[in-house]
């Protein structure tokens, strides 16, 4: 529920409501993949330096913030609706380092943790039900996002920030 | 299934299930070759993505730990990497093929009309007439109208038939793989069929590359 679903799906598509050429929007996104890379790379480095928590927490927090600013952008300048080039190139940078913050932190932990807080009698049916739920949640979002996205338009991303603000 | 076969045989199963899902995907001939295979990829990732983390934090020493468990999303960076590179990059070919604009929402929804090749043909017939098609070409992904067309477009450059437009003639001309493909035709303007062989196996890359995307695209969260 950390939203990275409906950024990292439907980015291209809102990009592309923002006026920016379908090209350009797929490099956008894969700009924003390498930076993915480079966010986990980093934190495989020094994941075992700071432990789970704080990591946990600043991430998340980073994830609410970046998502709040994209929240107001999408309000304010409703994609299609207003040809403001900074507000694209706001939104755009705003997804990437969202994507960073996820990257770096939740991504890579929303593995980690399952593994680890099980003892190892729970651990293969706790992380199956751990796998499960992010996924169940990840099709739920994927498929909800782009009917939301027509429908309520920026509202959809309150959502993520409550339960990304929960999940602090 | 983790805990009575063991860690590593889970693995194993679930790498089998994936290939044969990635198999049936890559050599897909209809768009339900491509559903199955995704289906079966999927159960083998699921097994995958579980089991995974399980191993390696029992295994890893915890003071590395949490670098090797973090693995696992560094790798789902890489495919999603290659996901948005390679389709970005094939983009221009996907446009200029299908003869849409640079919107890939728009050209995805077009596809889902049954479209017609340049001879009025439904393009599925003219590749089941094929007497051979690469195993890697895909018949019901969103360039399978572009290949077919293409296809059609280059045999009828191969035959010099009548019909063939003069729009239609710059239209594959401006292609880029056009000078490979071009030799192909001069080199075998006889054997119609063959080039069509040829021409279809060369744009299967380019649906391979597309769906590959697709597939990682899935994979990553």
């Amino acid at each position: 529920m950390t939203g990275v679903s409906a950024i990292q799906y439907y980015s291209v598509t809102i990009y592309g409501q923002m006026g920016i050429a379908g090209d350009e929007t797929l490099k956008y996104q894969a700009i924003s993949s390498v930076l993915a890379l480079v966010a986990q790379a980093l934190c495989i480095l020094l994941i075992d330096h700071f432990g789970r928590r704080w990591p946990l927490i600043l991430g998340n927090l980073g994830n609410m913030v970046t998502f709040i600013i994209s929240t107001i952008l999408l309000a304010v300048f409703p994609p299609g609706a207003t040809n403001n080039k900074s507000a694209a190139w706001g939104f755009i940078a705003i997804t990437w380092i969202y994507n960073f913050c996820f990257s770096a932190t939740c991504g890579p932990l929303s593995w980690i943790i399952p593994a680890e807080i099980f003892d190892t009698k729970t651990r293969s049916k706790g992380v199956s039900i751990a796998t499960m739920t992010s996924f169940a949640f990840n099709t739920m979002i994927g498929q909800v996002t782009g009917i939301a996205m027509k429908s309520v338009g920026w509202r959809f991303y309150i959502v993520f920030v409550v339960s990304l603000n929960e999940s602090i | 299934m983790g805990d009575k076969l063991g860690r590593r045989l889970t693995i194993l199963v679930g790498a089998l299930v994936f290939c044969l899902g990635g198999a049936l995907q890559t050599g897909a001939q209809a768009l339900s070759y491509l559903y199955a295979g995704r289906l079966i990829a999927g159960l083998g990732v699921g097994i995958l993505v579980m089991i995974i983390p399980v191993y390696q934090g029992e295994l890893a020493h915890p003071d590395i730990r949490g670098r090797i468990t973090a693995l696992v999303q560094f790798m789902l960076g890489i495919g999603a990497l290659a996901a948005a590179w390679i389709s970005y990059g094939m983009l221009p070919l996907y446009c200029v093929r299908t003869n849409t604009q640079t919107d890939l929402r728009q050209a995805r929804i077009s596809d889902s009309t049954p479209p017609t090749t340049a001879s009025g043909a439904h393009p599925l017939e003219s590749k089941l007439s094929l007497p051979f098609s690469s195993p890697r070409s895909f018949c019901s992904s969103p360039n399978r109208r572009a290949g077919s067309s293409i296809t059609d477009a280059s045999r009828k450059v191969s035959v010099t038939s009548p019909s063939c437009t003069p729009t239609e003639m710059s239209r594959t001309r401006g292609f880029k793989l056009n000078s490979s493909r071009s030799r192909t035709n001069s080199a075998s303007s006889t054997n119609t069929k063959q080039s069509r062989m040829l021409s279809s196996s060369r744009t299967s890359h380019v649906s391979a590359a597309s769906s590959s995307h697709a597939l990682c695209k899935h994979q990553c969260r």
